[in-house]
């Protein structure tokens, strides 16, 4: 008479989808698995690649309090776009617009089994605006960027420079996120993130932002804060 | 028979037997757009196989680096742009990319390959099986690797 409730309950208990993808005990601890993970990790955009497939156009928007982005970039090819990049830095002392036509290269992809990893670079050449003094200036950037990911977890390094008349932003954010659940190609995918950046002669610390990610199909949405409160959203969608 | 069109017509004026006037003298439309529905719907859902017109095989490739479901939209847009191809299916836990073509639209593998290749993925293998597109995709889908 000898019963194993475990047994009995095993193949109900693996008709939940998520039970099957995290295991029947593991589902009851989500909540606080999702917490830690929130805690313990950091991420960046993780599909933001800044080179897409050949002939899609991709825009990025990523919009915080005192740091807006906008990116528009064509990919050529699987590994070659090219497209605007503009920065508005406003804040802390510092208000500046910048921007440059920008070419992204992807300088080498591994596919693997079961991950993806990219080396990508790209340069280009623009202007900057002090709207304090009013002042255009000719400026540079320059973007490299590395990543790791599998269905499961993502990893990627980011920096960014920005070179004109009197001033040198670089900014480098590091990252790691977790897939909650495996998600498939036509379904909701949700990513847990913390994403930390620092950017020089800016804002001279390392903001630390938890953030959720979305993606389905061809749109992305990214939504968190950074530790001191102010909002973050990113959004991406390629066409 | 006089009693019988008495009850009928008392049935009739009673307020809970009432014709709402919507569908008051235009009630046989109603079948009609019923079977208009029905006719639509199946319409909308495709001519069934005929006997004996079993669809053909499909093709499966497996690639390598499908891990983004983001990502990889551009393999599904660079295949459904291609003239060649009837349905497409991927499936990241499998790693598979499942392709049905259109009646007598081959395609050869080294396109297959190509086309991958423009999306910025690896083509590992590519079979032609004889099991129909539709139930290779139900298999991906209710199947772990």
């Amino acid at each position: 008479m000898s019963s194993s409730p475990n047994i009995h309950h095993r193949p109900h208990c693996h008709r939940h989808r998520l039970n099957r993808v995290v295991g029947c005990g593991l589902r009851a601890a989500l909540p606080v698995v999702a917490f830690v993970v929130i805690l313990a990790s950091a991420a960046t955009r993780a599909p933001a690649h800044p080179v897409s497939f050949e002939g899609a156009t991709q825009l990025m928007i990523e919009a915080g309090e005192d740091m807006q982005m906008f990116e528009l970039y064509h990919s050529i090819t699987a590994s070659q776009a090219f497209g605007p990049h503009f920065l508005r830095l406003d804040g802390k002392g510092v208000e500046r617009d910048l921007m440059a036509l920008q070419y992204n290269r992807l300088l080498k992809r591994w596919n693997l089994p079961d991950a993806q990893a990219n080396i990508y670079a790209g340069i280009g050449a623009g202007a900057s605006y002090d709207r304090g003094p009013d002042r255009w200036s000719p400026a540079m950037v320059a973007i490299w960027q590395a990543d790791y990911e599998t269905r499961r977890i993502y990893t990627a390094y980011e920096g960014m420079a920005w070179f004109g008349d009197g001033f040198t932003h670089v900014g480098n954010s590091i990252g790691l996120g977790v897939a909650p659940y495996l998600a498939e190609f036509d379904e909701l995918n949700t990513w847990l993130l913390l994403k930390a950046r620092h950017v020089s002669e800016f804002d001279n610390q390392i903001e630390v932002m938890p953030m959720l990610r979305f993606f389905y199909r061809n749109l992305f949405l990214e939504v968190g804060a950074t530790l001191d409160g102010n909002p973050q959203v990113n959004f991406m969608i390629h066409f | 028979m006089k009693q019988h069109t008495q009850d009928h017509d008392q049935f009739r004026r009673h307020p809970g037997n009432r014709i709402p006037s919507l569908f008051r003298n235009r009630w046989p439309a109603v079948p009609l757009a019923l079977a208009a529905m029905v006719l639509a719907f199946g319409l909308s859902a495709g001519p069934a196989p005929a006997a004996g017109s079993e669809p053909e095989g499909s093709i499966r490739v497996t690639v390598n680096g499908i891990v983004c479901a983001f990502c990889v939209q551009g393999i599904e847009r660079h295949f459904r742009q291609r003239q060649e191809v009837k349905s497409i299916f991927i499936s990241l836990t499998h790693s598979v990319l499942l392709l049905e073509l259109k009646p007598d639209r081959p395609m050869t593998d080294e396109l297959i390959a190509a086309t991958t290749e423009r999306a910025g993925y690896d083509v590992v293998k590519i079979e032609r099986i004889e099991t129909p597109f539709a139930k290779e995709r139900e298999r991906l889908r209710t199947t772990d690797r």
